[in-house]
């Protein structure tokens, strides 16, 4: 009797896990569907009560955004940015993330001042840079923005290789060194094919906070150097919210990160943490 | 020779990071501190020197920087302690060997990687006061709802929510790492013993997750302090000043009034608020 009753136990509570599990799901994922069935809405189909779920699709809402917005010098823009900041980056954290795990440069100290700039508010680092590139004529400049995402995603970059680094066995490269190989052939040869997918790893998250990245871009550019969060952004009119079209440019501002969040899937944690959870 | 270079290189190999590091901090830094002892307007170009006048006001008599600071500190509050119990309940859905946990490990990381920016403002349509489906949805369930975003009383709430959607993944995935690695001994002689699962989760889950749980609300409240972006996008720090949190007050004072002097002066007053608050919190967590 008793073992029977724990068996019932046991499927009512697997039974209310997976209804949880759908329900949590659905929670999650109802504001991407939303966001994606109102971005192939005609307005009338958005301004309704009940709100529709079954209605004509069209892609009006896609075209507007890529004929009427400034979409596509944002992407440019943004690409730029991401590539950019990524290009500077991962060089050079590399270079100090490798001299942090094998030296202990500074004894930790600088390492730990480091990750302070990472947790700045941006707001409040902000207003001096604007008065800097106000008067060095970098408003409006894919340059500063360039700048301050190196400058907020170096020590994120370095705290999360420093971690890789520290995975690679010293053996390896002190065997290389004593068979007659300079250090720097040791970190090519055997330390640098090591890393090589922690780069990768570095990069994809380099790429997923400059390209979200949105406080900056707003108060340093106004229309040459305008990012896609900043399209996004700028669907207000006088007769009120686009709702289609902007829909339309978060669907395209949102999806591609989410490639890249499969690709890192395993990663996500050990990046949003700097490498404190693994 | 040999011996000079082994003993700089270390240094070498840290310099350019070093230079970015410091050079872009110490020097705007520096002007901030500047600026912070004038009353620089970029409107109207007035910009004297007037010593500590910007700090003694901030922290003398702009009662809307105080209402500000509280309404962020309530906002952290609240926010959390929806997120922190939520990401638990799911990194334990996560930790049970379920059909389709993958899929739905994959599904949470999602709210994580989506710009606020892009999603909250499709969480402004979805709080709309009149075709919002939300509103729509809660008054199908319980026969009335809030005007959510267009309450002020509600509309902290909006934000809390939205903020515990997109970031109650994060905490759980952190909480998931922690459970997976819980030794298994201590639960076996709780099962001979007799214990309830809610006993082993009392005395045993919860006290060996403590430090990850720490973990998970310091890099929650460190963020949740210098919460922008939503407020951007969902609220414009409205109706009224009701959602207007230290950094969208920042905002304003900076940007849309142009006093650069006194938001300088905030500016550092944050600063050493949020540093001083993370150096006593992450030399904790460096210690776990």
């Amino acid at each position: 009797m008793v073992y029977i009753s724990r068996k019932i136990k046991n499927a009512v509570g697997n039974a209310l896990c997976h209804f949880a599990v759908i329900i949590v799901s659905l929670i999650t994922i109802f504001p991407l569907a939303w966001m994606f069935m109102t971005s192939i809405k005609m307005e009338y189909d958005i301004l309704t009560l009940p709100p529709k779920f079954l209605f004509e699709p069209t892609f009006d809402n896609y075209l507007f955004v890529f004929e009427r917005s400034k979409f596509i010098p944002g992407l440019i823009n943004s690409l730029t940015v991401v590539l950019a900041t990524i290009a500077i980056t991962i060089p050079i954290s590399t270079l100090a993330a490798y001299s942090f795990a094998r030296f202990n440069v500074g004894g930790g100290h600088l390492q730990f001042y480091v990750l302070t700039v990472r947790m700045f508010p941006p707001i409040a680092a902000i207003v001096p840079f604007f008065v800097i590139f106000r008067n060095m004529g970098l408003l409006d400049n894919v340059l500063a923005l360039i700048l301050l995402n190196t400058l907020f995603n170096l020590p994120f970059t370095i705290w999360l290789l420093y971690g890789f680094f520290r995975e690679i066995p010293q053996d390896l490269e002190e065997a290389a060194t004593i068979e007659g190989s300079t250090r720097f052939e040791a970190f090519r040869e055997i330390v640098l094919p090591l890393i090589a997918p922690a780069l990768a790893v570095a990069a994809i998250f380099t790429c997923l906070f400059t390209w979200n990245e949105f406080l900056f871009a707003f108060i340093l550019t106004r229309s040459e150097a305008i990012t896609v969060t900043r399209v996004v952004s700028g669907f207000w009119t006088e007769r009120g919210m686009l709702w289609g079209p902007l829909s339309a440019a978060a669907s395209l501002c949102v999806i591609p990160m989410f490639i890249f969040a499969m690709l890192v899937q395993r990663y996500i944690v050990r990046g949003l943490t700097f490498g404190a959870v693994k | 020779m040999k011996l000079n270079k082994e003993r700089y290189m270390p240094w070498l190999l840290v310099l350019p990071a070093l230079i970015i590091v410091f050079g872009f901090t110490l020097y705007p830094l520096f002007h901030a501190v500047y600026f912070s002892t004038r009353n620089t307007d970029l409107k109207t170009n007035i910009d004297d020197f007037i010593g500590v006048d910007n700090y003694r006001y901030a922290l003398n008599y702009d009662s809307t920087l105080a209402d500000s600071v509280i309404k962020t500190l309530m906002f952290a509050i609240g926010s959390l302690s929806i997120q922190m119990p939520l990401g638990l309940g799911i990194a334990l859905l996560l930790n049970r060997e379920i059909k389709g946990q993958r899929v739905f490990r994959a599904i949470i990381t999602l709210p994580l990687v989506a710009a606020p920016i892009a999603i909250g403002q499709v969480w402004r349509y979805m709080y709309h006061y009149e075709f919002g489906v939300i509103k729509y949805a809660v008054s199908l369930l319980f026969g009335t709802s809030p005007n959510w975003t267009a309450d002020p009383n509600w509309a902290m709430v909006s934000i809390m929510i939205y903020d515990s959607w997109q970031w109650a993944p994060f905490v759980a995935l952190i909480l998931l790492a922690g459970l997976q690695s819980l030794p298994p001994e201590p639960y076996e002689s709780a099962t001979i013993y007799g214990a309830s699962a809610l006993q082993k989760f009392r005395y045993i889950t919860l006290p060996k997750m403590r430090p990850l749980i720490t973990l998970a609300a310091i890099f929650r409240i460190i963020d949740l302090l210098k919460t922008y972006d939503p407020i951007a996008a969902i609220t414009w720090g409205g109706p009224g000043r009701a959602t207007e949190l230290i950094s969208y007050y920042l905002y304003r004072v900076g940007f849309y009034y142009f006093w650069i002097g006194y938001a300088s002066a905030i500016s550092l007053l944050f600063l050493y608020a949020v540093i001083i608050f993370t150096t006593v919190t992450l030399q904790r967590i460096a210690r776990l």
